[in-house]
């Protein structure tokens, strides 16, 4: 099925700088995920700067320093991508127990679109820990409690969106995978405590307390970053939801047409002759 | 002082390594979901995307 609605692209403005501005008639974007888009590519620049060029080395020089030299900027976009990846599970499983009270497909939707961000977040998150572990502990990876659990992590909702692409029928695949999407986040506070729950390699919480392990523009880089990555997360998912959204609206269209042929089959069967039912090829 | 240059030089590896890998997975993640979106949403009539 193909029902093709081709049109020129949408002007957004006229003159110089407007094709900066101008939207895919068919794509995912509006003018406002647009404008939101063109501010965070010049905050992600910003962040660069502060994080690779203007932050100083930790030199372990001061009592807020750690001595882990130019690795402490590993830190600066390692902990954000592991909070967006926080943020993303919490909002599947925010949409899969609005979806299972409510029943409304918008939040099922929204709970997948996050799922698969929370999941490339997770991977994120995974390799920058094991660039940061390799350097600072010897090794790519060890199996300690908050390594382990945030794999699990990325397993568990790996799983999720497999069970989604299992299941055909909307409505049960949607029930599933909110109870999955739900129990998957009990996940997220263990990981988060892990390092405070049991004996581990990983370092302790640096800013989740008044008074931070670090200070100036270490944490200043570190919290920047950490808005970046969060206004990065609601500009992809912006661009997601709408994609499942459109793509929920295809697989309707696409059972309503198989319906229909369905239902226009059974109807022509009922209505032939009895005498033409059946009867060989050639005969009438 | 030579040591301790070539381990910060090492950092510097680690570090680019790092911000490298996240820029292109973000960027490549980022240009999958809006060709993937327009592909969809070539199939659908305009009243259906909602967000125009």
């Amino acid at each position: 099925m193909n029902t093709d609605t081709s049109s020129p692209p949408v002007e957004g403005r006229t003159g110089s700088g407007a094709a900066w501005f101008r939207v895919h008639p068919q794509g995912t974007a509006s003018r406002g995920s647009r404008v939101f888009g063109i501010v965070l590519a010049f905050a992600l620049v910003g962040f660069g700067a502060f994080a690779l060029v203007l932050s100083p080395a930790d030199s372990g020089s001061q009592a807020s320093e750690n001595e882990m030299g130019q690795l402490v900027r590993i830190m600066y976009v390692h902990v954000p991508v592991a909070i967006a990846s926080y943020l993303a599970f919490l909002v599947t499983a925010i949409g899969s127990a609005v979806y299972l009270w409510k029943k409304t497909e918008g939040w099922d939707l929204l709970a997948a679109a996050s799922a698969e961000v929370g999941v490339v977040f997770t991977g994120l998150t995974l390799a920058t820990g094991s660039i940061w572990g390799k350097i600072a502990w010897g090794t790519w990876w060890e199996w300690d409690a908050r390594l382990t659990s945030t794999l699990l992590l990325f397993v568990l909702y790996l799983g999720y969106l497999a069970l989604r692409r299992a299941i055909l029928d909307p409505v049960v695949r949607a029930e599933r995978a909110a109870i999955v999407g739900l129990i998957a986040f009990a996940n997220v506070p263990i990981v988060h405590y892990s390092v405070v729950w049991w004996r581990s390699l990983h370092q302790a919480p640096t800013i989740s307390r008044f008074d931070p392990t670090i200070d100036g523009l270490k944490l200043f880089s570190l919290l920047f970053g950490m808005v970046v990555v969060q206004a990065l997360y609601v500009w992809l998912m912006m661009h997601r939801f709408r994609l499942q959204y459109a793509e929920a609206k295809l697989e309707s269209l696409g059972l309503d047409v198989a319906l229909a042929e369905r239902r226009a089959e059974a109807v022509a069967d009922t209505t032939a002759p009895p005498a033409l039912v059946g009867a060989p090829k050639g005969t009438h | 002082m030579a040591l301790l240059l070539a381990a910060q030089d090492d950092e510097w590896g680690y570090v680019a390594g790092a911000y490298g890998l996240v820029f292109a997975v973000l960027v490549a993640y980022a240009a999958v979901t809006i060709v993937r979106g327009r592909r969809v949403g070539r199939q659908l009539h305009p009243e259906d995307r909602r967000w125009m």
